[in-house]
Protein backbone atom coordinates (compact mmCIF):
# COMPACT_ATOMS: atom_id res chain seq x y z
CA UNK A 1 0.00 0.00 0.00
CA UNK A 2 1.57 3.53 -0.98
CA UNK A 3 2.02 5.75 2.15
CA UNK A 4 0.56 9.17 2.01
CA UNK A 5 2.66 12.49 2.10
CA UNK A 6 2.90 13.72 5.05
CA UNK A 7 5.77 16.84 4.27
CA UNK A 8 6.14 18.30 1.28
CA UNK A 9 8.96 20.80 0.78
CA UNK A 10 9.59 22.72 -2.69
CA UNK A 11 12.70 24.95 -3.51
CA UNK A 12 13.30 25.67 0.11
CA UNK A 13 15.39 28.37 0.93
CA UNK A 14 15.98 30.26 4.53
CA UNK A 15 18.85 33.22 5.01
CA UNK A 16 19.44 34.16 8.47
CA UNK A 17 19.50 37.80 9.93
CA UNK A 18 23.36 38.01 9.31
CA UNK A 19 22.88 37.27 5.58
CA UNK A 20 24.13 33.42 5.88
CA UNK A 21 22.18 30.83 3.28
CA UNK A 22 21.50 28.13 5.72
CA UNK A 23 19.34 26.46 3.54
CA UNK A 24 19.23 26.41 -0.08
CA UNK A 25 16.54 24.95 -2.51
CA UNK A 26 15.67 21.84 -0.63
CA UNK A 27 12.93 20.03 -2.24
CA UNK A 28 12.00 16.94 -0.44
CA UNK A 29 8.80 14.89 0.69
CA UNK A 30 8.21 12.38 3.37
CA UNK A 31 5.67 10.05 4.57
CA UNK A 32 3.37 9.04 7.08
CA UNK A 33 4.76 6.75 10.02
CA UNK A 34 8.61 6.84 8.77
CA UNK A 35 11.38 7.02 10.48
CA UNK A 36 13.81 9.50 9.53
CA UNK A 37 17.31 10.01 10.22
CA UNK A 38 18.89 13.94 9.38
CA UNK A 39 22.32 13.58 9.17
CA UNK A 40 25.73 15.91 8.13
CA UNK A 41 28.38 18.00 10.12
CA UNK A 42 27.61 20.95 12.38
CA UNK A 43 26.83 23.92 10.47
CA UNK A 44 25.30 21.66 7.50
CA UNK A 45 21.58 22.79 8.43
CA UNK A 46 20.10 20.36 10.02
CA UNK A 47 18.83 21.87 12.58
CA UNK A 48 17.59 24.94 10.69
CA UNK A 49 15.73 22.86 8.33
CA UNK A 50 14.28 21.09 10.82
CA UNK A 51 12.81 24.34 12.36
CA UNK A 52 11.76 25.41 8.96
CA UNK A 53 9.34 22.40 8.85
CA UNK A 54 7.61 23.25 11.75
CA UNK A 55 7.47 26.99 11.41
CA UNK A 56 9.89 27.67 14.14
CA UNK A 57 11.74 29.74 11.03
CA UNK A 58 9.86 31.06 8.04
CA UNK A 59 11.73 30.54 4.97
CA UNK A 60 12.83 33.26 2.94
CA UNK A 61 11.66 31.10 -0.24
CA UNK A 62 9.82 28.22 -1.00
CA UNK A 63 6.73 25.99 0.04
CA UNK A 64 6.34 23.90 3.29
CA UNK A 65 2.54 21.64 3.51
CA UNK A 66 2.86 20.05 6.80
CA UNK A 67 -0.42 17.62 6.48
CA UNK A 68 -1.59 20.36 3.91
CA UNK A 69 -0.87 23.14 5.81
CA UNK A 70 1.22 25.93 4.15
CA UNK A 71 3.69 26.01 7.03
CA UNK A 72 5.41 29.26 5.07
CA UNK A 73 2.10 31.28 5.23
CA UNK A 74 0.13 30.43 7.93
CA UNK A 75 -0.39 32.78 10.97
CA UNK A 76 -1.97 30.68 13.25
CA UNK A 77 0.48 28.12 14.89
CA UNK A 78 -1.81 25.98 16.71
CA UNK A 79 -3.09 23.83 13.73
CA UNK A 80 0.07 23.56 13.09
CA UNK A 81 1.60 22.53 16.50
CA UNK A 82 -1.17 19.70 15.82
CA UNK A 83 0.37 18.06 13.39
CA UNK A 84 4.52 18.48 13.48
CA UNK A 85 5.90 19.02 17.32
CA UNK A 86 9.66 19.43 17.81
CA UNK A 87 11.55 18.22 20.69
CA UNK A 88 14.84 20.76 21.75
CA UNK A 89 17.83 19.68 21.48
CA UNK A 90 18.36 20.71 25.56
CA UNK A 91 15.14 19.83 27.73
CA UNK A 92 16.22 23.00 29.96
CA UNK A 93 15.26 25.22 27.06
CA UNK A 94 11.69 23.82 26.91
CA UNK A 95 10.62 23.21 30.25
CA UNK A 96 9.38 26.30 32.25
CA UNK A 97 6.10 25.10 34.43
CA UNK A 98 6.54 24.44 38.18
CA UNK A 99 5.34 21.10 38.43
CA UNK A 100 5.72 18.06 35.67
CA UNK A 101 1.52 17.71 35.28
CA UNK A 102 1.46 21.28 34.12
CA UNK A 103 4.62 20.75 32.09
CA UNK A 104 2.72 18.49 30.26
CA UNK A 105 -0.66 20.17 30.11
CA UNK A 106 1.19 23.56 28.81
CA UNK A 107 0.47 22.69 25.08
CA UNK A 108 -2.54 21.32 24.81
CA UNK A 109 -4.05 24.23 27.32
CA UNK A 110 -2.47 26.48 24.50
CA UNK A 111 -4.63 25.32 22.29
CA UNK A 112 -8.15 25.62 24.55
CA UNK A 113 -8.72 21.74 24.80
CA UNK A 114 -11.10 20.98 27.54
CA UNK A 115 -9.88 20.79 31.09
CA UNK A 116 -10.78 17.08 31.20
CA UNK A 117 -9.26 15.92 28.07
CA UNK A 118 -6.27 17.62 28.66
CA UNK A 119 -6.19 15.14 32.22
CA UNK A 120 -6.92 12.15 29.63
CA UNK A 121 -3.76 13.41 26.87
CA UNK A 122 -1.15 14.23 29.92
CA UNK A 123 -1.98 10.75 31.16
CA UNK A 124 -1.29 9.22 27.81
CA UNK A 125 1.53 11.50 26.89
CA UNK A 126 3.38 10.62 30.12
CA UNK A 127 2.47 6.81 30.26
CA UNK A 128 3.97 6.54 26.87
CA UNK A 129 7.11 8.26 28.07
CA UNK A 130 7.58 6.22 30.87
CA UNK A 131 6.52 9.33 33.41
CA UNK A 132 4.90 8.25 36.17
CA UNK A 133 2.33 9.99 38.04
CA UNK A 134 4.28 9.69 41.29
CA UNK A 135 5.78 13.01 40.08
CA UNK A 136 3.79 15.20 38.81
CA UNK A 137 3.98 17.14 41.58
CA UNK A 138 7.63 17.86 41.73
CA UNK A 139 9.48 20.25 39.79
CA UNK A 140 10.84 19.32 35.86
CA UNK A 141 13.99 20.89 36.32
CA UNK A 142 14.86 18.86 39.51
CA UNK A 143 14.78 15.14 37.42
CA UNK A 144 17.65 13.93 35.95
CA UNK A 145 18.87 15.05 32.20
CA UNK A 146 17.42 11.03 30.89
CA UNK A 147 13.97 12.35 32.60
CA UNK A 148 14.02 15.65 31.70
CA UNK A 149 14.25 14.54 27.82
CA UNK A 150 11.42 12.18 28.63
CA UNK A 151 9.02 15.03 29.75
CA UNK A 152 10.11 17.46 26.93
CA UNK A 153 8.64 14.64 24.63
CA UNK A 154 5.94 13.83 26.75
CA UNK A 155 5.27 18.19 26.56
CA UNK A 156 5.10 17.22 22.93
CA UNK A 157 3.26 13.72 22.60
CA UNK A 158 0.13 15.39 24.60
CA UNK A 159 -0.49 17.73 21.09
CA UNK A 160 -0.56 14.29 19.35
CA UNK A 161 1.60 15.60 16.00
CA UNK A 162 1.32 13.47 13.65
CA UNK A 163 5.25 13.93 13.06
CA UNK A 164 7.73 14.61 15.98
CA UNK A 165 11.19 15.84 15.13
CA UNK A 166 13.84 15.02 17.87
CA UNK A 167 17.13 17.39 17.75
CA UNK A 168 19.91 15.09 18.96
CA UNK A 169 18.28 12.74 20.97
CA UNK A 170 20.74 10.62 22.41
CA UNK A 171 23.54 13.60 23.00
CA UNK A 172 25.00 13.78 26.60
CA UNK A 173 23.60 10.73 27.58
CA UNK A 174 25.39 7.37 28.37
CA UNK A 175 24.89 3.87 26.08
CA UNK A 176 21.25 2.90 28.38
CA UNK A 177 20.36 6.07 27.86
CA UNK A 178 20.89 6.66 24.38
CA UNK A 179 18.85 3.21 23.80
CA UNK A 180 16.48 3.99 26.03
CA UNK A 181 15.50 7.39 24.41
CA UNK A 182 15.89 5.40 20.40
CA UNK A 183 13.93 2.81 22.00
CA UNK A 184 10.85 5.24 23.03
CA UNK A 185 10.98 6.81 19.77
CA UNK A 186 10.74 3.15 18.05
CA UNK A 187 7.70 2.17 20.02
CA UNK A 188 6.20 5.99 18.72
CA UNK A 189 6.91 5.08 15.14
CA UNK A 190 5.48 1.21 15.45
CA UNK A 191 3.33 0.95 17.49
CA UNK A 192 1.09 4.83 17.84
CA UNK A 193 2.36 5.43 14.08
CA UNK A 194 4.16 8.53 14.53
CA UNK A 195 6.21 9.70 11.70
CA UNK A 196 9.51 10.40 13.69
CA UNK A 197 12.65 12.13 12.71
CA UNK A 198 15.65 12.80 14.30
CA UNK A 199 18.96 14.98 14.15
CA UNK A 200 21.75 12.99 14.71
CA UNK A 201 25.78 12.55 14.56
CA UNK A 202 25.60 8.91 15.37
CA UNK A 203 25.69 6.40 12.78
CA UNK A 204 25.12 3.22 15.09
CA UNK A 205 22.02 4.94 15.88
CA UNK A 206 21.34 6.18 12.24
CA UNK A 207 21.84 2.51 11.07
CA UNK A 208 19.59 0.65 14.04
CA UNK A 209 16.65 2.81 14.10
CA UNK A 210 16.36 4.39 10.76
CA UNK A 211 14.61 3.62 8.04
CA UNK A 212 15.39 6.50 5.64
CA UNK A 213 18.48 8.93 5.88
CA UNK A 214 18.70 12.67 4.61
CA UNK A 215 22.44 13.63 3.99
CA UNK A 216 22.85 17.52 4.76
CA UNK A 217 25.90 19.66 3.61
CA UNK A 218 26.69 23.15 3.04
CA UNK A 219 22.29 23.98 3.44
CA UNK A 220 21.44 20.82 0.10
CA UNK A 221 20.26 17.79 0.48
CA UNK A 222 23.46 15.65 -0.87
CA UNK A 223 21.47 12.55 -1.11
CA UNK A 224 18.78 10.64 0.28
CA UNK A 225 17.34 7.22 0.36
CA UNK A 226 17.24 3.83 2.69
CA UNK A 227 20.17 3.30 5.12
CA UNK A 228 21.53 0.68 3.31
CA UNK A 229 21.20 2.77 0.44
CA UNK A 230 22.94 6.10 1.70
CA UNK A 231 25.46 3.86 3.69
CA UNK A 232 27.17 2.03 0.34
CA UNK A 233 27.89 5.30 -1.21
CA UNK A 234 30.89 5.67 0.06
CA UNK A 235 33.06 8.49 -1.82
CA UNK A 236 29.37 10.67 -1.32
CA UNK A 237 29.94 10.30 2.60
CA UNK A 238 33.07 10.97 2.15
CA UNK A 239 32.70 14.34 0.52
CA UNK A 240 29.84 15.18 3.50
CA UNK A 241 32.81 14.27 6.20
CA UNK A 242 30.16 11.35 7.58
CA UNK A 243 31.80 7.86 8.37
CA UNK A 244 29.67 5.05 7.69
CA UNK A 245 29.47 2.58 11.22
CA UNK A 246 32.29 0.14 11.72
CA UNK A 247 30.57 -3.02 10.78
CA UNK A 248 29.63 -1.16 7.33
CA UNK A 249 32.97 0.00 6.51
CA UNK A 250 34.45 -3.68 7.46
CA UNK A 251 31.99 -4.85 4.65
CA UNK A 252 32.80 -2.87 2.38
CA UNK A 253 36.53 -3.82 2.54
CA UNK A 254 35.33 -7.04 2.53
CA UNK A 255 33.27 -6.23 -0.64
CA UNK A 256 36.26 -7.87 -2.65
CA UNK A 257 35.56 -11.54 -1.11
CA UNK A 258 32.26 -11.50 -1.14
CA UNK A 259 30.19 -8.98 1.18
CA UNK A 260 28.00 -6.95 -0.02
CA UNK A 261 28.74 -3.15 0.59
CA UNK A 262 25.16 -1.92 2.33
CA UNK A 263 25.71 -4.30 5.42
CA UNK A 264 24.51 -2.31 8.76
CA UNK A 265 24.26 -4.34 11.66
CA UNK A 266 26.25 -7.18 12.94
CA UNK A 267 23.91 -9.54 12.51
CA UNK A 268 23.45 -8.90 8.99
CA UNK A 269 27.43 -9.65 8.22
CA UNK A 270 27.93 -12.56 10.28
CA UNK A 271 24.78 -13.77 8.39
CA UNK A 272 26.46 -13.21 5.14
CA UNK A 273 29.78 -14.56 6.39
CA UNK A 274 28.25 -18.26 6.82
CA UNK A 275 26.71 -18.05 3.27
CA UNK A 276 30.22 -17.21 2.28
CA UNK A 277 31.58 -19.72 4.23
CA UNK A 278 29.38 -22.45 2.51
CA UNK A 279 30.14 -21.67 -0.12
CA UNK A 280 33.04 -24.19 -2.29
CA UNK A 281 36.49 -21.91 -2.18
CA UNK A 282 36.72 -20.82 -5.71
CA UNK A 283 33.15 -19.63 -6.50
CA UNK B 1 27.54 28.68 3.81
CA UNK B 2 26.85 31.35 1.05
CA UNK B 3 26.43 34.59 2.37
CA UNK B 4 24.18 36.92 0.86
CA UNK B 5 24.19 40.98 1.88
CA UNK B 6 26.83 40.28 4.79
CA UNK B 7 25.83 41.67 8.13
CA UNK B 8 27.65 41.95 11.30
CA UNK B 9 26.62 40.47 14.74
CA UNK B 10 26.60 42.89 17.48
CA UNK B 11 25.20 42.71 20.95
CA UNK B 12 21.55 43.06 20.51
CA UNK B 13 21.06 43.05 16.99
CA UNK B 14 22.79 42.69 13.37
CA UNK B 15 24.10 45.39 11.01
CA UNK B 16 25.53 45.29 7.98
CA UNK B 17 29.26 45.10 7.63
CA UNK B 18 30.01 48.34 5.46
CA UNK B 19 28.34 50.19 8.16
CA UNK B 20 29.64 53.17 8.26
CA UNK B 21 30.32 53.16 12.03
CA UNK B 22 33.00 49.84 11.63
CA UNK B 23 35.30 52.84 10.19
CA UNK B 24 35.38 54.38 13.73
CA UNK B 25 38.38 53.17 16.11
CA UNK B 26 35.98 51.34 18.92
CA UNK B 27 37.36 54.11 21.41
CA UNK B 28 35.86 56.92 19.15
CA UNK B 29 32.73 54.86 19.37
CA UNK B 30 33.10 54.28 23.02
CA UNK B 31 33.22 57.99 23.45
CA UNK B 32 30.27 58.88 21.55
CA UNK B 33 28.44 56.71 23.72
CA UNK B 34 29.67 58.21 26.80
CA UNK B 35 28.92 62.18 25.50
CA UNK B 36 25.42 60.72 23.68
CA UNK B 37 24.50 59.24 27.17
CA UNK B 38 26.04 61.56 29.59
CA UNK B 39 25.57 64.72 28.23
CA UNK B 40 21.49 64.43 28.56
CA UNK B 41 22.16 64.53 32.72
CA UNK B 42 23.66 67.58 32.83
CA UNK B 43 20.60 68.89 30.82
CA UNK B 44 17.16 69.99 31.93
CA UNK B 45 15.74 71.70 29.44
CA UNK B 46 13.64 69.07 27.44
CA UNK B 47 13.97 70.83 24.14
CA UNK B 48 17.49 70.12 24.20
CA UNK B 49 17.46 66.69 25.35
CA UNK B 50 14.53 66.01 22.37
CA UNK B 51 17.65 67.50 20.19
CA UNK B 52 19.68 64.78 21.40
CA UNK B 53 17.29 61.98 20.96
CA UNK B 54 16.90 63.44 16.86
CA UNK B 55 20.59 63.18 16.80
CA UNK B 56 20.66 60.07 17.98
CA UNK B 57 18.01 58.71 15.80
CA UNK B 58 19.77 60.12 12.98
CA UNK B 59 23.22 58.28 14.43
CA UNK B 60 20.78 55.07 14.00
CA UNK B 61 19.70 55.40 10.78
CA UNK B 62 23.40 56.35 9.23
CA UNK B 63 24.87 53.48 10.73
CA UNK B 64 21.76 51.28 9.27
CA UNK B 65 20.26 50.08 12.26
CA UNK B 66 17.18 48.36 11.91
CA UNK B 67 14.77 50.99 13.58
CA UNK B 68 11.85 48.84 13.58
CA UNK B 69 13.54 46.73 16.12
CA UNK B 70 13.13 49.05 18.68
CA UNK B 71 9.68 48.05 18.87
CA UNK B 72 10.87 45.61 20.98
CA UNK B 73 11.75 48.92 23.38
CA UNK B 74 8.33 50.43 23.10
CA UNK B 75 6.79 48.50 26.44
CA UNK B 76 10.00 49.75 28.89
CA UNK B 77 9.50 53.02 27.53
CA UNK B 78 6.12 53.14 28.50
CA UNK B 79 6.48 51.87 31.77
CA UNK B 80 9.15 54.05 32.90
CA UNK B 81 6.92 57.12 31.57
CA UNK B 82 4.24 55.79 33.29
CA UNK B 83 6.03 54.86 36.95
CA UNK B 84 8.04 58.71 36.76
CA UNK B 85 4.55 60.62 36.43
CA UNK B 86 3.14 58.49 38.74
CA UNK B 87 5.99 59.10 41.55
CA UNK B 88 6.04 62.97 40.67
CA UNK B 89 2.30 63.24 40.83
CA UNK B 90 1.64 61.56 44.55
CA UNK B 91 5.31 62.54 45.75
CA UNK B 92 5.32 66.23 44.17
CA UNK B 93 8.07 68.94 44.51
CA UNK B 94 8.35 72.26 44.65
CA UNK B 95 4.81 73.20 45.57
CA UNK B 96 4.70 76.31 47.11
CA UNK B 97 4.36 78.25 43.78
CA UNK B 98 0.81 76.35 44.01
CA UNK B 99 0.44 76.17 40.24
CA UNK B 100 -1.82 73.20 39.86
CA UNK B 101 -2.84 71.45 36.45
CA UNK B 102 -5.03 69.58 37.70
CA UNK B 103 -6.72 67.67 40.77
CA UNK B 104 -7.95 63.66 41.00
CA UNK B 105 -9.69 63.90 44.55
CA UNK B 106 -6.75 64.97 47.00
CA UNK B 107 -3.80 65.09 45.00
CA UNK B 108 -2.69 68.02 42.93
CA UNK B 109 -0.49 67.46 39.78
CA UNK B 110 1.68 70.59 40.28
CA UNK B 111 3.06 72.16 37.48
CA UNK B 112 6.51 72.19 38.37
CA UNK B 113 6.47 68.35 39.23
CA UNK B 114 4.88 67.75 35.84
CA UNK B 115 7.72 69.31 34.19
CA UNK B 116 10.40 67.37 36.25
CA UNK B 117 9.14 64.35 35.61
CA UNK B 118 9.22 65.12 31.79
CA UNK B 119 12.51 66.74 31.57
CA UNK B 120 13.75 63.55 33.98
CA UNK B 121 11.87 61.28 31.16
CA UNK B 122 13.33 62.62 28.00
CA UNK B 123 16.95 62.30 29.75
CA UNK B 124 16.31 58.83 30.38
CA UNK B 125 14.70 57.82 27.12
CA UNK B 126 18.32 59.77 25.43
CA UNK B 127 19.76 57.17 27.50
CA UNK B 128 18.19 54.31 26.69
CA UNK B 129 18.10 55.26 22.99
CA UNK B 130 22.33 56.41 23.09
CA UNK B 131 22.81 52.60 24.90
CA UNK B 132 20.95 51.13 21.67
CA UNK B 133 22.42 53.05 19.17
CA UNK B 134 25.87 51.61 21.35
CA UNK B 135 25.36 47.96 21.55
CA UNK B 136 23.73 48.18 18.31
CA UNK B 137 26.48 49.14 16.68
CA UNK B 138 29.32 47.00 18.79
CA UNK B 139 30.53 43.78 18.97
CA UNK B 140 31.93 42.30 22.68
CA UNK B 141 35.80 42.87 21.13
CA UNK B 142 34.96 46.68 20.21
CA UNK B 143 33.75 47.32 23.74
CA UNK B 144 36.83 45.66 25.21
CA UNK B 145 39.41 47.19 22.79
CA UNK B 146 37.70 50.50 23.61
CA UNK B 147 38.49 50.10 27.32
CA UNK B 148 42.27 49.15 26.99
CA UNK B 149 42.76 52.15 25.10
CA UNK B 150 41.45 54.33 27.34
CA UNK B 151 43.30 52.43 29.91
CA UNK B 152 40.83 51.07 32.29
CA UNK B 153 42.52 48.35 33.86
CA UNK B 154 42.23 44.70 32.27
CA UNK B 155 39.81 43.26 35.76
CA UNK B 156 37.39 45.95 34.88
CA UNK B 157 37.46 45.10 30.84
CA UNK B 158 37.16 41.51 31.93
CA UNK B 159 34.18 41.62 33.89
CA UNK B 160 32.39 44.19 31.46
CA UNK B 161 33.51 41.56 28.46
CA UNK B 162 32.16 38.49 30.78
CA UNK B 163 29.38 40.91 31.93
CA UNK B 164 28.52 41.00 27.66
CA UNK B 165 28.80 37.45 27.11
CA UNK B 166 26.32 36.46 29.74
CA UNK B 167 23.82 39.03 28.00
CA UNK B 168 24.61 37.49 24.97
CA UNK B 169 24.41 34.03 26.14
CA UNK B 170 20.66 34.87 27.85
CA UNK B 171 19.35 36.99 24.94
CA UNK B 172 20.61 33.60 22.77
CA UNK B 173 18.69 31.30 25.60
CA UNK B 174 15.52 33.44 25.42
CA UNK B 175 15.25 32.89 21.77
CA UNK B 176 15.43 29.41 21.61
CA UNK B 177 12.63 29.32 25.00
CA UNK B 178 10.34 31.27 22.98
CA UNK B 179 10.82 29.25 20.11
CA UNK B 180 10.12 26.20 22.28
CA UNK B 181 6.74 28.12 23.54
CA UNK B 182 5.59 28.42 20.03
CA UNK B 183 6.87 25.22 18.76
CA UNK B 184 3.89 24.25 21.71
CA UNK B 185 1.15 26.57 20.31
CA UNK B 186 1.87 29.47 21.77
CA UNK B 187 1.84 32.71 19.83
CA UNK B 188 2.60 35.62 22.41
CA UNK B 189 1.75 37.94 19.36
CA UNK B 190 -2.33 37.36 19.96
CA UNK B 191 -1.71 37.37 23.62
CA UNK B 192 -2.80 40.50 25.96
CA UNK B 193 -0.24 42.57 27.81
CA UNK B 194 -1.11 41.18 30.94
CA UNK B 195 -0.44 37.26 29.38
CA UNK B 196 3.09 38.40 27.84
CA UNK B 197 3.48 39.54 31.45
CA UNK B 198 2.61 36.95 32.97
CA UNK B 199 4.24 34.50 30.25
CA UNK B 200 7.77 36.52 30.87
CA UNK B 201 7.74 35.68 34.26
CA UNK B 202 7.26 31.60 32.90
CA UNK B 203 10.64 32.49 31.14
CA UNK B 204 12.41 33.53 34.21
CA UNK B 205 12.25 29.80 35.54
CA UNK B 206 14.59 28.33 32.93
CA UNK B 207 16.39 31.70 32.49
CA UNK B 208 18.19 31.98 35.28
CA UNK B 209 18.50 28.33 35.89
CA UNK B 210 20.14 27.88 32.72
CA UNK B 211 22.24 31.50 33.67
CA UNK B 212 23.53 30.00 37.03
CA UNK B 213 24.74 26.39 35.40
CA UNK B 214 26.53 28.58 32.74
CA UNK B 215 28.02 30.74 35.35
CA UNK B 216 29.34 27.75 37.08
CA UNK B 217 30.05 26.50 33.86
CA UNK B 218 32.64 29.97 32.83
CA UNK B 219 34.03 30.03 36.58
CA UNK B 220 35.55 26.22 36.30
CA UNK B 221 36.48 27.34 32.97
CA UNK B 222 38.29 30.24 34.47
CA UNK B 223 39.76 28.10 37.06
CA UNK B 224 41.11 25.56 34.89
CA UNK B 225 42.97 27.60 32.73
CA UNK B 226 45.16 29.46 36.02
CA UNK B 227 43.56 32.90 34.92
CA UNK B 228 44.62 35.36 36.86
CA UNK B 229 42.72 38.56 37.34
CA UNK B 230 45.62 41.02 36.54
CA UNK B 231 47.49 43.31 33.71
CA UNK B 232 50.32 41.28 34.34
CA UNK B 233 51.51 37.62 33.17
CA UNK B 234 55.27 36.84 34.90
CA UNK B 235 55.24 40.61 36.06
CA UNK B 236 55.44 41.96 32.28
CA UNK B 237 52.98 43.57 31.03
CA UNK B 238 49.80 41.52 29.51
CA UNK B 239 49.68 41.45 25.96
CA UNK B 240 46.36 42.77 23.91
CA UNK B 241 46.32 41.39 20.70
CA UNK B 242 43.14 43.09 19.60
CA UNK B 243 44.88 46.61 21.07
CA UNK B 244 47.56 45.83 18.81
CA UNK B 245 45.60 45.63 15.71
CA UNK B 246 43.32 48.59 15.75
CA UNK B 247 45.10 51.90 15.80
CA UNK B 248 43.36 55.20 15.98
CA UNK B 249 43.75 57.49 12.53
CA UNK B 250 43.57 61.05 12.39
CA UNK B 251 39.73 60.95 11.58
CA UNK B 252 39.35 59.18 15.00
CA UNK B 253 41.10 61.60 17.13
CA UNK B 254 39.67 65.00 15.25
CA UNK B 255 36.13 62.98 16.35
CA UNK B 256 37.47 62.59 19.75
CA UNK B 257 38.48 66.02 19.91
CA UNK B 258 35.57 67.53 18.99
CA UNK B 259 33.18 65.32 21.02
CA UNK B 260 35.32 66.19 24.21
CA UNK B 261 34.89 70.22 23.27
CA UNK B 262 31.17 69.95 22.82
CA UNK B 263 31.05 68.04 25.98
CA UNK B 264 33.05 70.80 28.02
CA UNK B 265 31.57 73.55 26.11
CA UNK B 266 27.64 71.75 27.62
CA UNK B 267 29.37 71.45 31.19
CA UNK B 268 30.68 74.80 31.08
CA UNK B 269 27.51 76.04 29.89
CA UNK B 270 25.59 74.15 32.72
CA UNK B 271 27.30 74.55 35.32
CA UNK B 272 28.52 78.69 34.60
CA UNK B 273 26.20 80.25 32.43
CA UNK B 274 22.56 77.57 34.05
CA UNK B 275 21.87 77.98 30.40
CA UNK B 276 20.32 74.23 30.30
CA UNK B 277 18.44 74.36 33.69
CA UNK B 278 14.20 73.82 33.67
CA UNK B 279 13.63 77.15 34.84
CA UNK B 280 15.44 78.56 31.62
CA UNK B 281 13.78 75.98 29.42
CA UNK B 282 11.88 77.79 26.48
CA UNK B 283 9.01 74.85 26.79
CA UNK B 284 8.80 74.82 30.90
CA UNK B 285 8.45 79.18 30.10
CA UNK B 286 6.01 78.65 27.01
CA UNK B 287 3.56 76.25 28.84
CA UNK B 288 4.00 78.27 32.22
CA UNK B 289 2.94 81.34 30.54
CA UNK B 290 0.13 79.49 28.48
CA UNK B 291 -1.51 77.53 31.55
CA UNK B 292 -0.78 80.22 33.91
CA UNK B 293 -0.31 83.70 32.33
CA UNK B 294 3.01 84.12 34.57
Amino acid sequence: MEKSKIIEVKDLVFCYPDGTKAIEDISIDFYDGEFIAFIGTNGCGKTTFSKCLNGILKATSGTIKVNGIDVVHTKDCTELVKNIGYVFQNPDHQLFNNNIYDEIAYAPRNLRIPEDEVKQRVTEAAAIAGVTPEVFEEHPFFQVKGIRQRIAIASILSLRPKVIIVDEPTTGQDYKQSIEVMEFLKMLNEKHGHTIIIITHEMDIVAEYAKRVVVMTGGRVLSEGSVQEVFAQTELLEKANIKPPQVTRLAQRLESVGFDNNIISPEKMFEQWRQLAKQPVGK
Amino acid sequence: MEQTRKMQRTIIGYIPAESPMYALHPVARLILFLATGLLPLFIEAPEYNVLFIIIIFFMLKYSHVNLSRLKIFLPMMITVGIIINLTYFFFPINTEEGLIIFSIGRFNAHFHSFMWAMSIYIRIIALLLASIFYFSTNRERDILVGFRTLGFPFIVSYFFGLILRSAGIFLEDYAIIREAEQARGLDVRNLSFGGKVKHFSMYLVPLFTLSIRKCEDISIGLFSKGTELSGKVDGKKRPDYLKHKMKLQRTDKWIIATIIAASLAVVYFDLVVDSFSLENAWLYRTLRHTWFNL
